[in-house]
């Protein structure tokens, strides 16, 4: 299990959807604000 | 290499080799949060502003008095912009004004989203449900139970966040926005409001007025009344006092007054001369006997024809002598003694002697007596008379003082009169400008333009938003390879061989067949 969630696929995906989060707060946070 | 503050070298190489090892993580990283982003601005429901233009210039208010720039010294202060700004946010933004609004254009009615592909669709309701749970636990966690929904309620506040007043350039317009999903509704939205807003100030206004106006009549009546009192009260205090005027009695008074106090010294001064006389003929009574001597016979008194002829004797002798001698003589002088001694004893003896005589009443004696009686009459009669001034005098002193004081009733009832009627003209005139305001039909605030239809959206910016998140994503991105770092226990360079086993490196092997060739050992490396 150590092995694969060091493998190259895992780490990326786990970037890409901490970056999908990241986006979604900041519009959420972008509309709230008014813009 | 660059050095900190301590002095210590400090070598950048080895940190840019780690965002360098972690490039293509970071790129992943900062790719995939900016196309989310751009997504994000794609799914969500468009914003539209539609907006109206509202000037504001307060109506410069009538009066009949000329106009004070001053108050206490110093220039009135004029109401600033800005508070008019913040005055008109405040009444767009009132429960009232936005009450209307959602009534009249049925805000608080969930209205049905546009047609839309599936995608957005079920992002939609995923959102829409996030959003309630989310509502339900922050109201657990604020309030501890659920509140109950009020719709109405819900689309006021929605509609207080997307409506704005903004001064535009310090001028005396405003520019009043409203924010919407549909474009036709925020122009109606903005439309309304704006109307709204007109007639909440008008009503304000006339409201105002309206009760100065009454405030004012109910001022003039009791005025009116005042005066009408006073008058009546000045009128009757003229009759009662019966005098046509004062003053005039008054004078009449004073010259009277002065007449008797003349006719009183003249009577003083009469007494004064008649008491002398009286005095005086008490004296010369005094010397005058009652009685005279009315008839008498005498006869020499023989002693006193010696004594004289020896009197005249020695007088003879003397001038005998002082042919001869100085009057210093002895002689002289010793006759001169015989003499006086012979003059006193003529003296003493009486020349004649009375034997018989009768007396009557003296005529001086009855003449001074009948003046005496005459005068004390007079005196009597004069004293009466003076008497009679005096209380004259004392009673006409008094009248005019009690003149006096009416005089002064008069003027204070007089100036009461003179201030009520007065103060009469100058609430009528500021009724008759109240009455002008109130029937002002032009408004303080006048809409300029109906709001038109926005073509495009306000929000979201999607440059704004893809650009935040790349930025974000980027910094952040740096951050998450550093702490990726961190926790990497592998060995990869000489340097950090030579520092963990304390001993120098005599030798290396290069890498075979990765085509690499920079004297890099590979320890660790993953499979």
């Amino acid at each position: 299990v150590h092995a694969w969630l060091r493998s190259r696929p895992v780490t990326y995906a786990a970037t890409i959807a901490l970056a999908a989060l990241l986006a979604v707060a900041v519009s959420y946070l972008l509309n709230r604000i008014g813009f | 290499m660059t050095t900190n503050d301590t002095g210590e070298s400090f070598d950048l190489r080895p940190h840019l080799q780690i965002v360098a090892r972690f490039k293509y993580l970071i790129l992943t990283f900062c790719v995939a949060a900016a196309l989310t982003s751009l997504a994000m601005t794609y799914v969500m429901s468009e914003k539209f502003q539609a907006y109206t233009t509202v000037l504001y210039q307060p109506a410069e208010t009538v009066s009949f008095r000329p106009k004070e720039r001053d108050a206490l010294g110093f220039p009135t202060p004029l109401v600033s912009l800005e508070s008019i700004g913040n005055t008109l946010d405040e009444l767009v933004k009132s429960d009232a004004a936005l009450e209307t609004v959602v009534r009249t254009l049925r805000l608080d009615v969930k209205r049905p989203r546009p047609p839309a592909n599936w995608f957005i669709t079920t992002f939609h309701s995923v959102k829409d449900t996030a959003k309630e749970y989310a509502g339900n636990t922050w109201q657990l966690l604020r309030y501890g139970r659920l509140i109950e929904k009020n719709p109405f309620a819900e689309a006021i506040t929605n509609l207080r966040k997307n409506v704005s007043t903004a001064r535009t350039a310090k001028a005396y317009t405003f520019r009043l926005a409203a924010i919407d999903s549909d474009p036709a509704i925020a122009a109606k939205i903005a439309d309304l409001l704006a109307a709204t807003l007109g007639e909440s100030l008008e009503q304000a206004r006339l409201r105002l007025a309206r009760e100065s106006r009454a405030g004012l009549e109910a001022r003039l009546r009791d005025n009116e009344a005042e005066t009408a009192a006073l008058r009546v009260k000045l009128d009757t205090f003229k009759r009662e006092a019966g005098l046509s005027s004062l003053s005039e009695e008054l004078s009449l008074k004073l010259k009277t007054v002065a007449e008797f106090q003349e006719e009183s010294q003249r009577a003083r001064n009469e007494l004064r001369a008649l008491q002398m006389k009286r005095s005086e003929l008490n004296r010369q009574l005094a010397a005058q006997d009652e009685r005279v001597k009315f008839d008498s016979t005498s006869t020499q008194n023989p002693v006193v024809e010696e004594m004289r002829l020896e009197l005249a004797k020695l007088e003879v002798e003397r001038s005998g002598l002082l042919g001869t001698y100085t009057e210093q003589h002895q002689l002289v002088k010793a006759l001169d003694a015989k003499i006086a001694q012979v003059r006193t004893k003529l003296v003493s003896e009486s020349a004649s002697v009375v034997s018989s005589e009768s007396t009557r009443a003296s005529d001086i004696y009855q003449k001074l007596l009948a003046d005496w009686l005459a005068t004390d009459a007079e005196i009597e009669s004069v004293t009466a008379r003076q008497e009679a001034y005096n209380r004259s005098i004392s009673q006409e002193t008094a009248g005019a003082q009690s003149l006096t004081a009416k005089e002064q009733e008069l003027t204070d009832l007089s100036v009461r009169v003179v201030a009520a009627e007065r103060s009469y003209v100058l609430i009528n005139e500021a009724l008759e400008e109240a009455r002008i305001a109130e029937s002002r039909v032009a408004s303080d605030v006048a809409i300029l333009h109906p709001a038109a239809v926005p073509r495009a959206p306000v929000r979201p910016n999607k440059i704004l938003h893809v650009s935040v998140s790349a930025i974000l994503s980027l910094v952040l991105g740096i951050g998450l390879a550093f702490v990726f770092s961190f926790f990497d226990t592998s060995i990869r360079r000489i340097d950090q061989v030579e520092r963990i086993f304390q001993v120098p490196v005599l030798a290396t092997i290069p890498a075979v067949g990765s085509g690499r060739d920079d004297g890099t050992i590979l320890l660790g490396r993953e499979p």
